[in-house]
Formats: C-alpha cells, sequence, structure tokens
C-alpha cells in the first residue's frame, strides 16, 4: 500500500515560504528601513499556517490532492508581498484573512459527511445565495468610493456577496446537470418535424441564470456576470458535450450588445479598452497607468520595491498584475500567470477521477471560475478585453474573495480525497 | 540607510525570487508526471489476477492451468471468445469476468446452462474472491488474485 505521508506537499512547501521570505528581504532593503514588525509576523504566521495545515490534512485527508495547497500558498504569498508593498498598513488584516480563509478550507474539506452531500440540498444553497444577493440589493454599501453597493457590512467589516455566490451557483449547476444530464445530452422535444433541445429540463437553469443575471446586472457588477455566464456555459459543456456551446455564445453576444446598449459605464469601459490614449488623463487613466508600468518593467522587471505603483489607482485590488509586471517584469507575470494554470490543471485532474457525476462537474466548475477569473481580470489589466472589476483569485486584497476562494480548494482537496485508488477514469 | 548593501546582494535576490517560482514550477510539473506515471503502472499491474483450471471437462485444457484474466475476458464455444470452451455444455457466448471498480465481478451472458460461483447460479453481476468455485458448463475453475 501506498504510503500515507504527503511527502510530494512536504516537499513543495518551502517554496512559497522561502519565496515570502526572499521577498520581504528585497522589499526590505528597498525601502533602507529598519525591520518591519508586521512583515516578519505575517510571514510567521503564513509558515505556521502552512504547516499546521499540512499535518491536519496528513492526519485526516492524506489521499486529497498533494499539490492544491503548495500552488495556493505560492498565490498568498505572492499576495502578501504584494499588499506589504502596495499597503503595508493593510499586510496585518490580508494575513488575518488568510487565516479565516484557512479555517473555513478546513471546515469544508473535513466538516462535510461526504462531498456528494452537498448536492442533496442544492435548492436551500440557491435560495441561500438568491438571499444573500437580495440582502446585498436591499442593504448593500459602498465602503470604498467604487461608485456600486456590492457589499454588505457587520460592524467594520465588509463582504461581498457575490464571491460566495459563485461556490453555490457551481454547487447548485453542479448537483442539477448530474441528475440530468443524460435527459439534456440525449431526450429531444419534437415539434412537428422540428427536434428542439428538451426545453423543460432547461427551464430551471433558464430562469436560475437570468434572475441571478438580472440582479447582477442591476447592480452593474458585469465583471461577476460574465464570470458566472461562463461557468455556467463551460459547466453545461463539461456535463452534455458541445450541443449547447454554440446557443451560449450567441446568447453571450447578445448580452454583450444589450449591455452595451443599456448601461453608459459598459460603452465608457469598450471605448477605453478600444483606444485609450484619448482619455489618458481621466477616464483611461488607471489603464494607460499599468501600460506604462508593464513598459516600465521589460522583461526583468524594475525589481521588487523598485518601481513605482503609486501612480495606478486602485492598484492592490483591481491592477495587482501592473505592480507584479513592473517590478517582476515579464518573466515573474509568466511565473504567475503559469500557477493558475497548475491550479486549473489540479482541478480538472480531480474532477476526472471524481467519485460521482456531481463531485466530476463541481471540479470542474471550479477550477473553470479559478481559471477564468484569473483570465479576466489578467486579460482586463493587459487591455487584451474591457476591464472588469473582479478580483485576482489568492492575490487581490479583499477577505470575501480569499475565503470564497479557500471554500473552494477546500471543496477540491475534500473530493480528491474521495477520488477511488485505482478506479476507472472519466472519459 | 548606512548599512544599505550593495546592487549586487539585490540582484542576487531579484535572481533568487525569480529562480525560486520557477523550480516551483518545474516541481510541479515533476510531481504531475510521477503521479501519472504512478497510476498507468497501477492499472497495467493490478490485474494479475488468475483463474486455475480444477476440472477441464472435455476441453483441452489441464487441471492447474492458469488462465491470466485480462480486463474483460468472455468465455464461450465461439471462437472469437477470449477463452475458448469446447464443451457442448457451453453457449456460444457464456459468461464473461470483468474488471469494474477495482473489483473483479462475473457475469452470465444469457447461457443455456447458467454459470455458477461456489453452486449458485450467477444471475446478475457477482463480485469475485479469492478462491470462488466458477462452474462454466463442465469446466470448473478456480479465482485466485
Amino acid at each position: 500500500m501506498a504510503t500515507r505521508l504527503r511527502t510530494s506537499e512536504l516537499a513543495l512547501l518551502p517554496f512559497p515560504i522561502l519565496l515570502l521570505g526572499g521577498a520581504a528581504l528585497l522589499l526590505h532593503y528597498a525601502r533602507g528601513s529598519e525591520w518591519d514588525s508586521v512583515d516578519l509576523a505575517a510571514a510567521l504566521l503564513f509558515t505556521v499556517i502552512l504547516l499546521v495545515l499540512h499535518v491536519v490534512l496528513t492526519w485526516r485527508l492524506p489521499r486529497a490532492d498533494q499539490a492544491l495547497l503548495p500552488i495556493v500558498a505560492a498565490l498568498c504569498a505572492f499576495g502578501l508581498i504584494a499588499v506589504s508593498r502596495l499597503e503595508p498598513a493593510l499586510t496585518s488584516r490580508q494575513s488575518l484573512w488568510i487565516l479565516v480563509g484557512v479555517v473555513a478550507l478546513l471546515v469544508t474539506a473535513l466538516g462535510l459527511p461526504r462531498a456528494d452531500w452537498l448536492g442533496r440540498y442544492r435548492y436551500t444553497w440557491l435560495f441561500g445565495g438568491l438571499g444573500l444577493l437580495v440582502a446585498t440589493m436591499v442593504m448593500g454599501v459602498d465602503p470604498n468610493g467604487s461608485g456600486m453597493r456590492l457589499w454588505l457590512g457587520f460592524g467594520g467589516y465588509y463582504f461581498q456577496p457575490s464571491e460566495i455566490l459563485k461556490v453555490v451557483m457551481a454547487v447548485f449547476f453542479a448537483s442539477y446537470l448530474a441528475e440530468k444530464r443524460s435527459l439534456l445530452a440525449h431526450a429531444p422535444l419534437r415539434l412537428g418535424r422540428l427536434t428542439l433541445p428538451p426545453l423543460p429540463y432547461l427551464a430551471p437553469l433558464g430562469i436560475m441564470w437570468a434572475l441571478s443575471m438580472g440582479l447582477l446586472v442591476w447592480q452593474r457588477d458585469l465583471g461577476a456576470a460574465l464570470l458566472f455566464y461562463l461557468v455556467f456555459l463551460a459547466m453545461l459543456y463539461a456535463a452534455t458535450g458541445p450541443r449547447y456551446v454554440g446557443i451560449g455564445v450567441v446568447l453571450l453576444v447578445l448580452g454583450a450588445i444589450i449591455s452595451y446598449g443599456l448601461f453608459d459605464h459598459v460603452q465608457l469601459r469598450t471605448r477605453v479598452w478600444l483606444d485609450p490614449w484619448p482619455y489618458a488623463a481621466d477616464d483611461a487613466y488607471q489603464i494607460v497607468q499599468a501600460l506604462y508600468a508593464y513598459a516600465a518593467g521589460g522583461v526583468a522587471g524594475a525589481g521588487l520595491g523598485f518601481g513605482y505603483p503609486e501612480y495606478v489607482p486602485a492598484i492592490h485590488t483591481d491592477f495587482v498584475l501592473a505592480a507584479l509586471g513592473e517590478e517582476l517584469g515579464l518573466i515573474g507575470s509568466l511565473g504567475i500567470v503559469a500557477l493558475y494554470l497548475a491550479l486549473v490543471h489540479r482541478a480538472f485532474r480531480i474532477a476526472l477521477r471524481a467519485p460521482s457525476d456531481f463531485t466530476m462537474l463541481l471540479a470542474a466548475g471550479l477550477g473553470t471560475i479559478l481559471g477564468l477569473q484569473a483570465f479576466i481580470i489578467l486579460a482586463g489589466n493587459l487591455r487584451v478585453i474591457p476591464i472588469t472589476g473582479i478580483t485576482l483569485p489568492f492575490l487581490s486584497y479583499g477577505g470575501s474573495s480569499i475565503l470564497a476562494n479557500f471554500v473552494m480548494v477546500g471543496l477540491l482537496l475534500r473530493i480528491s480525497s474521495e477520488s477511488p485508488t485505482k478506479g476507472p477514469v472519466h472519459g | 540607510m548606512n548599512d544599505l548593501p550593495s546592487d549586487a546582494v539585490i540582484l542576487v535576490l531579484r535572481i533568487a525570487v525569480i529562480a525560486l517560482l520557477y523550480l516551483f514550477l518545474f516541481s510541479i510539473v515533476v510531481l504531475t508526471q510521477r503521479e501519472l506515471r504512478a497510476e498507468v503502472a497501477a492499472r497495467s499491474t493490478s490485474p494479475r489476477s488468475r483463474l486455475i483450471v480444477i476440472d477441464p471437462g472435455p476441453t483441452p485444457h489441464v487441471p492447474g492451468q492458469a488462465i491470466t484474466l485480462e480486463p474483460v475476458t468472455r468465455f464461450g464455444r465461439a471462437d472469437s471468445s477470449t477463452v475458448v470452451l469446447d464443451d457442448d455444455f457451453v453457449s456460444t457466448a457464456h459468461a464473461m469476468v470483468l474488471l469494474k471498480e477495482d473489483r473483479w465481478w462475473i457475469r452470465d451472458e444469457g447461457s443455456t446452462n447458467g454459470t455458477y460461483v461456489n453452486g449458485v447460479r450467477v444471475e446478475r453481476d457477482v463480485p469475485l474472491a479469492e478462491g470462488d468455485e466458477l462452474q462454466i458448463g463442465q469446466v470448473r475453475l478456480k479465482m485466485a488474485i
């Protein structure tokens, strides 16, 4: 029998810790100041958290995927470096959020009776999630002046429900599609001589999608709306094959045209995306400054602590890549993109080895969320697509985002620990 | 500011951070490759199981002979069977032994005279354990996992 120790994980974990240490040393030299005790405490806490997590996983989920935790740790290390570089005052909050996230990860990974158990209560999750969304519409606040009321506040802390909603939606879609996939994939609906897809079975999905979409668009959170829709489409594809991809893409284009017609800020962002230079002093200031930052960084980068990130507004939440691109250069940025690639690859690997249809679709959905979210914001930062304000998983500053991402990793760890040792691999 | 390190120290640190990142990515690739190899190896070595002939009946097999099982092993009188059993009491496509969820199972393929595990007729798929005795027509076999 294979060894029960998680030796591969243990061998990979020093890398994120050394990365954080090396980067902290660089920042210290760049600042030319005394040691920042907050940075030291954050690095120490980070190391302790990782080791405790490793021990708990070895004890309780020895068969869970061994690369997931190190990859997430490396991304979190870059997140801590970025926050400590860009908004030093927020470093302690960010490390506390990582601690809270790890607790949420453990509760998710160890607390579930079985991963399949989640799928049984799909309507509970769905209505819980929609309830949160409605609560945000009614009582939402805008603590940081972004012009969008997307947060719920409790006693000085703010929480963004759309972050948790994406996990809830992935669970709902996975559960619904696992049950109805053969119907959706095969059963035709005949209308005279016309053969249509089985619309009645798609209706609940469509209504649910339109509802969450409408709410999101009404709240003007277009990044989240785009993410939700693409994740929904990807999971439908994973469950039923290429049957609905064509109509899905047509609906996407239609949705893009409609929202362009309806919303001023979509028009503005598209205009700024196509040609930022005429607006470089006002509307396109952020993206133009980011482009200058990449150019200043070049291939090798200016070196951590030696760039000028203060020229890019909201850099620690929406434009982390601009800071990393300037200071770590093209080499460092590509390395970070590769980390996301490795994360998505792990999630899909877990999906292929999942013990049931529900867990397979859920793992695929979670991998899609992490990958697409990283893509949407990174591509937006690089002016490949118009900028939408969503967070870069594990890297951006932001509590609810970190919490939701850790819950997703907890689910992936749990699913991977339940995979059959040698059994069949899903096609 | 008086103990500001030289540019060389900073350069070394910068290279070290990038090198660590890429070494880490490389280690993940190596780990993935190792896992894939182990999985392929596990899949190709697990069906080491065999059926030992106890009573060959009228077939040319000999007692004590070992038949190595394949993930799908078909028994029958037809030439296309994995194991051809030339016995009048065996149907053309009689039964199959298959690897499913990491276990061996026997399935009767609607044979005339039935397939028996330890004297009990096989109705639907039956999991096989070490030492189980199979009867197909007049041929008797023993499971050796």
